[in-house]
């Protein structure tokens, strides 16, 4: 193997280590040079490459899969139930259209939802200005609501987050009492609302149920989490007629 | 499968491949939270799919699978354009020296610039270990165009790293 075949192959699969490319290491400084060049190389793009994990990631998944088993072994009796009723009703009230989900599982979702990227989130959006108009209403359109111009101001970051009944949206809002964490839940009613969830690290939240589905505002304790809440569900408009 | 050899099975899972999955996410989706959802919704998807997974030397390959289809079902279209290494690192704890983090971040940036078609192969087999023939399989390519393509890849990458004067050495190889 001449060389230029060496570095080649070091560039290519340099974890390879077969007969041919342990002589051909050997075979004179140039070589060598070439191979310690590529080792070096490497170390730094593993270094480059392993991104700090999210806390107990493979816990979290964990965790979220036995809720969900759990949720929905408590929902088959319910379903089951709701297709007797369907088969003798003749109108279909919007209720049936979004099962409620029980406060216990509320709860444990909204815990492990905070537990899982909330304070990394809020912390990823400390500093940042005014996110892009058009990339909220964008994320916000997937589920037929608009945001008001005022709240809009507010919002500093937007994703797409899991809620117990598909995606729900994620947001990071700067308000006069402090950053606050906004949950959106499109297909989840609460059975009692509003409802306060206090959570770890000294903060709160307070889950009420909008025109459709439901949304958890998180903010510290002593920030009047239920006026805030209040204000912001008044702030969004939901498309009329709109199936998600 | 009864319910509680399946769980353990799910759990092994979720323990061996999560943390690896992430980090392919993280370079897939360039956003450290996003990749944080994608992960997350893989292994509910793998959960529902488990009993379809009979040779267990597979599970790592066919993880990606579900891994890369989930992102370009549900994500692909919601990942912002990122040119943000924050985006990408949100903490991070090391024992190297400034000069070291300096090289570091400087690839970081420079595997954020590269296109996916050179980013995804490399990431592949630097991060999960797949061999260049897996990687072929999982890409749908020829290995030769595997090859190519992380060939490619590091060059850009050493590119990036190397003083101007240095530049050179690489490309005599193309």
């Amino acid at each position: 193997m001449n060389l230029l075949e060496f570095k080649r192959r070091l560039m290519t699969d340099p974890g390879e280590r077969s007969p041919e490319m342990r002589r051909a290491r050997a075979s004179g400084e140039e070589f060598a040079e070439a191979a310690l060049e590529s080792d070096r190389f490497e170390a730094v793009l593993q270094h480059a490459l392993n991104v700090p994990v999210p806390h107990a990631l493979a816990e979290s998944i964990i965790l979220r899969q036995s809720l969900d088993n759990e949720s929905r072994r408590r929902l088959w009796p319910q379903l089951t139930a709701v297709a007797a009723v369907l088969a003798v009703a003749v109108v279909v009230t919007s209720v049936m259209l979004f099962p409620k989900t029980s406060m216990v599982d509320l709860r444990q979702h909204i815990a492990w939802h905070w537990e899982l990227d909330g304070p990394q989130v809020l912390a990823a959006s400390a500093g940042r200005f005014q996110a892009d108009p058009d990339q909220v209403q964008q994320v916000l359109a997937e589920f037929g609501v608009q945001v008001e111009p005022e709240l809009l101001a507010q919002v500093r970051m937007t994703k797409f987050c899991p809620t117990p009944n598909g995606a729900g949206a994620h947001i990071v809002l700067a308000t006069a009492s402090g950053p606050v964490t906004l949950y959106y839940m499109p297909r989840t009613r609460l059975p009692s609302s509003p409802a306060s969830i206090p959570l770890e690290d000294g903060m709160e939240a307070v889950a009420l149920n909008v025109e459709r589905g439901s949304l958890a505002v998180i903010a510290e304790k002593g920030a009047d989490t239920p006026a805030l809440a209040r204000e912001i569900a008044r702030q969004l408009a939901f498309a009329p007629g709109m199936t998600i | 499968m009864k319910d509680a050899e399946r769980k353990r099975r799910f759990d092994a899972l979720a323990r061996q491949y999560s943390d690896d999955l992430f980090r392919f996410g993280v370079w897939l989706c360039g956003d450290h939270a996003l990749a944080n959802d994608l992960v997350q919704e893989t292994f509910m998807r793998a959960w529902k799919a488990l009993d379809s997974l009979k040779d267990a030397g597979a599970a790592k390959s066919w993880l990606i699978t579900i891994l890369r289809r989930e992102y370009a079902r549900t994500f692909e279209r919601k990942v912002p354009p990122i040119t943000d290494i924050d985006n990408v690192v949100v903490a991070e704890e090391s024992e190297q020296t400034p000069e070291d983090r300096t090289e570091r971040d400087l690839l970081r940036k420079a595997m954020l610039e590269l296109e996916r078609k050179y980013s995804e192969p490399l990431v592949l087999q630097a991060v999960m270990g797949l061999s260049i023939a897996e990687i072929a399989a999982q890409l749908e390519l020829t290995e030769s165009a595997v090859m190519t393509r992380v060939f490619r890849a590091r060059e850009k990458l050493k590119d990036k790293l190397q003083p101007p004067e240095r530049g050179g050495n690489i490309h005599e190889l193309a």
